[in-house]
């Protein structure tokens, strides 16, 4: 056993910590919310560079051949600020689904430019705002003649104002196919939401023509590869929270010390101990389910249970510390202009994204104690 | 990272093939035992006995307490020898520091850091080869969380102390053959500089202990009356006390950690996978998985910071908050966990069961959520500490001292 990072993976914590500093600090990436310019092209273009774009994909498609606990150290620090926009959805998780899912031809053609940084890409699954289920798929996709065409709406996509391309899940007579529809195809309209929420938008199709090449997976199983395609990269969301949980940590922590009223620094209140002590519990379980989840997925232990329990405890843990920080700051973590703030829309935004965490339990006892057949 | 625990260097792979079979035999056809508890609602005889003879074995080879040096009665082996036996026995649901009810645990480590040479080669062989029982005697009628208010008066007339006053809430079911407490130097001396830890036999005349049953065991009220301890086994020097205290309550404050997990929801899964009712079984329908999840989840995050708490401590690098967070979430876990066995199994969650080790017996499991709510302190002690850990609202954070 051994539960320290090993010496690189701390030059690696390190070197990511340094670029979150200098390229997303806490005082700025309060602005970038509060205009909605969630997706720093510069910043994503350095990450693309430095080699976290595409990290854990097959080194023969360009990518890092990175063990998931790399990727987790990576975003575990790009929580801190947190730096927003389609991070995940483009390093980790598209490159991941296509590996999975598209053809050679098709992961030649997207997984090596995504490597690069020239394609950015949004995701899209289940169609309902609080389930995530194959039957809650319901953008319609007709075939007609060798195309797809799509009409309705893929709602509830993260940053797909910034993404080139839309990976998502739509519906055809014959069932749930998945296709990489380009963004700039004519028919496409991209309408933000408004709300308690970041960087959140409904993607229209018109009558838009999507190409076979773009269809990405016809297979009568591909909702069920999709989902087992995206169990090793929750980890790495996971990490992501654990991180922005830490920062908040780090945060309330010093400002319990900082603050004083009635003559004392306001970490002497007993009830402000008893927030910083529940804060800290939720912090700590979602670090360390989600550092032993990742380790599961490299070192070929059963990991499914754990992947989706680390996913449910983070997401909580990630709301539930923003809660108690937001006891301990008071007035003041809620100014817009407030490093508190970016994490609690965050921390409500992503609690959402990929199943919440009672999907994510009912997950985690389907690898448990499988249902009879038939039920 | 590595979360293996059987993840091994050469030499502590050679040193679990010498344990492993050793307690395979030493545990044979003993599983009754697997996961019984040590403060025990059962008093069972036959229990006790094993796991007193199994402590005798176990210290004559040096493996209860692997670390200490061996004229001193320990096993002179290192850090990674004792996680292979903390892992090894965590197998057979036990963990060397609780094989029977005593509090050498606790005891040994601080008299290994505060005591003088001739006291560690005196005192500390019998704990180590695990002969003695010995309770740790501390809290007092009006005292509770406020150790410091201790009114226990040891007077030093010659070469002895006489000590006085009164102890409540300690032990368990059998008479102990030694009572480390810590009692009141200097009455007149300021708060926190005018107390002492001593090491008396529980033999000595004058000293009385009468039962105290409690919702989850047998405790007593030890009283002192005029009872003549030499002035030898004061420990870490008179007064000095609440200095000596950093190390005693970072031990009971589960700063030491631990491998073994709680077995109480392996039970309540294989109850709901037995049992069915008109929806069904048990573990098929859609209330119970949620609540099962919550119980499931909360067992991992618990065990994952016990494990952390012990391998962290083996590095002589503890978690600063990291005893007194286990602590909190195991209460605040069984507390909940009982009322979730109660949800899913209705009366049958308040129900005894003999057929069952005493851990997993629902009647137990009720009974531990409210009832272990205290002991060594409160929920609330557990935060205040847990705060200083933190260092909230102070200039330094109060560190972990480090007990091995």
């Amino acid at each position: 056993m051994d539960l320290r990072f090993s010496q690189e993976q701390l030059m690696l914590q390190d070197v990511v910590a340094r670029f979150v500093q200098q390229k997303a600090p806490e005082t700025e990436v309060p602005r970038w919310f509060q205009s909605g310019e969630t997706f720093r092209p510069e910043l994503f273009r350095q990450a693309a560079e430095t080699g976290w774009i595409g990290m854990c994909a097959s080194e023969s498609l360009g990518g890092g051949g990175s063990a998931t606990m790399d990727a987790g150290i990576v975003f575990e620090q790009l929580g801190r600020s947190p730096v927003p926009g389609p991070l995940f959805t483009t390093a980790i998780l598209a490159p991941r689904l296509i590996e999975e899912l598209a053809s050679n031809e098709q992961q030649e053609r997207f997984i090596p430019a995504t490597c690069r940084g020239e394609i950015v890409w949004a995701v899209g699954f289940s169609d309902a705002p609080r389930r995530f289920a194959e039957s809650d798929v319901s953008l319609a996709a007709a075939e007609v003649g060798s195309k797809v065409v799509l009409r309705g709406k893929k709602p509830f996509v993260h940053d797909a104002s910034s993404a080139d391309r839309l990976l998502c899940a739509a519906k055809s007579a014959q069932g749930t196919i998945f296709l990489a529809v380009d963004l700039h195809l004519p028919g496409v309209r991209i309408v933000p939401k408004e709300g308690f929420l970041s960087s959140l938008y409904d993607v229209e199709f018109d009558n838009v023509e999507v190409g076979e090449d773009d269809v990405i997976s016809r297979s009568p199983s591909c909702w069920d590869d999709a989902e087992t395609a995206l169990e090793v990269t929750l980890p790495i969301l996971s990490a992501y929270k654990a991180g922005a949980c830490q920062r908040v940590f780090e945060m309330t922590v010093d400002y319990t010390s900082e603050r004083v009223v009635f003559g004392q620094p306001i970490g002497r209140f007993q009830r402000v101990q008893d927030h910083v002590v529940e804060l800290t519990n939720h912090m700590d379980a979602a670090r360390w389910l989600t550092y032993e989840a990742l380790w599961r997925v490299d070192s070929n232990r059963e990991y499914r249970a754990a992947v989706h329990e680390a996913k449910a405890v983070a997401s909580d843990a990630y709301y539930q510390v923003c809660n108690y920080a937001n006891m301990v700051f008071a007035g003041p973590g809620t100014s817009l202009d407030h490093p508190l703030v970016p994490h609690t829309v965050t921390s409500r935004t992503l609690y959402q994204f990929l199943g919440d965490p009672n999907y994510h339990k009912e997950k985690m006892m389907d690898a448990l104690f499988p249902l009879p057949s038939g039920s | 990272m590595n979360f293996d625990q059987e993840a091994d260097t050469p030499e502590q792979a050679s040193f679990r093939q010498e344990v492993r079979p050793w307690f395979e035999e030493a545990m044979a056809g003993r599983g009754d035992l697997k996961w019984s508890t040590q403060w025990s609602t059962r008093g069972n005889e036959v229990e006790y006995e094993f796991r007193r003879d199994l402590a005798r074995k176990l210290g004559e080879k040096g493996w209860l307490f692997p670390t200490v040096a061996p004229e001193h009665g320990g096993g002179g082996l290192t850090v990674d020898h004792q996680f292979v036996l903390e892992g090894e026995i965590a197998r057979f649901g036990l963990a060397l520091s609780q094989v029977f009810y005593t509090l050498a645990r606790i005891v040994v480590p601080v008299v290994n850091q505060w005591g003088t040479e001739e006291q560690k080669r005196r005192m500390l062989p019998p704990m180590c080869k695990g002969e003695v029982i010995c309770w740790q005697v501390m809290t007092e009628p009006q005292g509770g969380s406020d150790l410091a208010t201790l009114t226990t008066v040891a007077k030093r007339v010659g070469d002895q102390y006489v000590i006085n006053g009164q102890k409540v809430m300690v032990g368990s079911t059998h008479y102990p053959d030694y009572l480390w407490t810590i009692v009141n130097t200097n009455p007149g001396g300021e708060r926190h500089e005018n107390v002492s830890w001593i090491y008396v036999n529980a033999r000595t005349p004058g000293i009385t202990i009468q039962p105290l049953p409690m919702v989850m065991g047998m405790k007593n009220i030890v009283f002192f009356d005029d009872v003549h301890v030499p002035a030898d086994d004061l420990v870490g020097g008179e007064n000095n006390g609440w200095r000596v205290s950093t190390t005693h309550l970072e031990l009971e404050h589960d700063g030491a950690g631990s491998v073994s997990g709680d077995p109480a929801v392996d039970r309540l899964i294989e109850y709901c996978t037995a049992h069915s009712d008109s929806m069904g079984r048990l573990i098929d329908q859609p209330e119970v998985r949620k609540t099962l999840a919550d119980a499931i989840i909360d067992g991992h995050v618990l065990k994952m910071m016990q494990t952390r708490n012990l391998w962290f401590r083996l590095q002589r690098d503890p978690v600063p908050y990291g005893g007194v967070q286990a602590r909190y979430l195991r209460r605040m876990i069984g507390l909940s966990n009982s009322q979730r066995f109660q949800e899913i199994l209705g009366y049958s969650g308040l129900l005894k069961d003999l057929s069952v080790d005493e851990a997993t017996d629902f009647d137990y499991i009720s009974r531990r959520g409210p009832a272990t709510l205290h002991g060594g302190g409160t929920l609330d002690t557990d935060r205040l500490q847990f705060a200083r850990r933190l260092g909230l609202g102070r200039r330094q954070r109060e560190s972990a001292p480090v007990t091995i």
